[in-house]
């Protein structure tokens, strides 16, 4: 994983702004993820949830359909100063989903069908990379 | 070239959970220049507001104006909100190079 190399090479100095987008490819999981962070998002907190997400997949892996609001409301429990009640009637009325969905089915007329996709500028970069990759496009975009 | 199309705005913003309070800081504000939308600070870890001083214009008698300060959210130290398309995005809102990362959480 390389994203936090990126993070610190180039987003924390100011070079590059990194734009987030779902694609909702493995059903309610994705679904419910991509619901949460966007839930928290709107209190301020996506790359919070963003990076608990990304560190408990087994755990959403692990769980059924059944189980996955409450998996998203503990880990919501685990950011401070997030209001619970307003994150909970989020998650529970859908509140992001429309938009998500309508977001990912744009995507897929552009060719966004797998994940992860990267585009630098006008370069499409298609899955894991090395780092090197990231930093040409980028180097390239820049000068 | 890769083609960026807009999905519906008023959707995207349902993402984003702009609000009318996010517009009136940016009328406040007063930028010349047009700006990404972004989320107001909060009182989240690692999300410690920080304040910047906006460029003031200086009237013809050259007195100078009360200085207005905007909250800049910062996650992990690194500015953060929401792009006018309603994404998020970490960094700097005017960094020369965007790169977008299309994702899922699994």
């Amino acid at each position: 994983m390389v994203e936090p190399s990126i993070i610190e090479s180039y987003v924390r100095p100011g070079q590059v702004k990194l734009v987030f987008r779902d694609v909702l490819n493995h059903g309610e999981r994705s679904l419910r993820a991509s619901e949460a962070a966007a839930c928290a998002g709107r209190q301020g907190q996506f790359w919070q949830m963003h990076n608990l997400l990304f560190e408990n997949q087994s755990a959403i892996w692990g769980t059924g359909n059944a189980g996955l609001i409450d998996l998203m409301l503990g880990f919501a429990a685990q950011l401070e100063g997030l209001d619970q009640t307003a994150f909970t009637q989020c998650l529970n009325d859908r509140a992001t989903l429309a938009a998500l969905q309508a977001a990912d089915a744009e995507q897929r007329t552009r060719g966004i069908t797998v994940q992860p996709i990267f585009e630098i500028g006008e370069r499409r970069i298609i899955g894991s990379q090395a780092f090197e990759t990231f930093a040409a496009a980028i180097d390239a975009v820049a000068n | 070239m890769i083609k960026q199309t807009i999905v519906s705005r008023r959707q995207l913003l349902q993402l984003s959970g702009i609000g009318m309070s996010t517009m009136t800081l940016a009328a406040c504000v007063g930028s010349a220049q047009p700006r990404p939308a972004e989320n107001s600070a909060s009182n989240a870890p690692g999300n410690a507001p920080i304040a910047t001083t906006a460029a003031r214009p200086i009237s013809a008698e050259l007195q100078p104006m009360p200085t207005a300060t905007a909250a800049v959210a910062l996650f992990n130290g690194i500015p953060h909100g929401i792009t006018a398309e309603g994404f998020p995005y970490l960094g700097n809102p005017d960094a020369p190079v965007t790169m977008i990362d299309y994702s899922d959480f699994l």
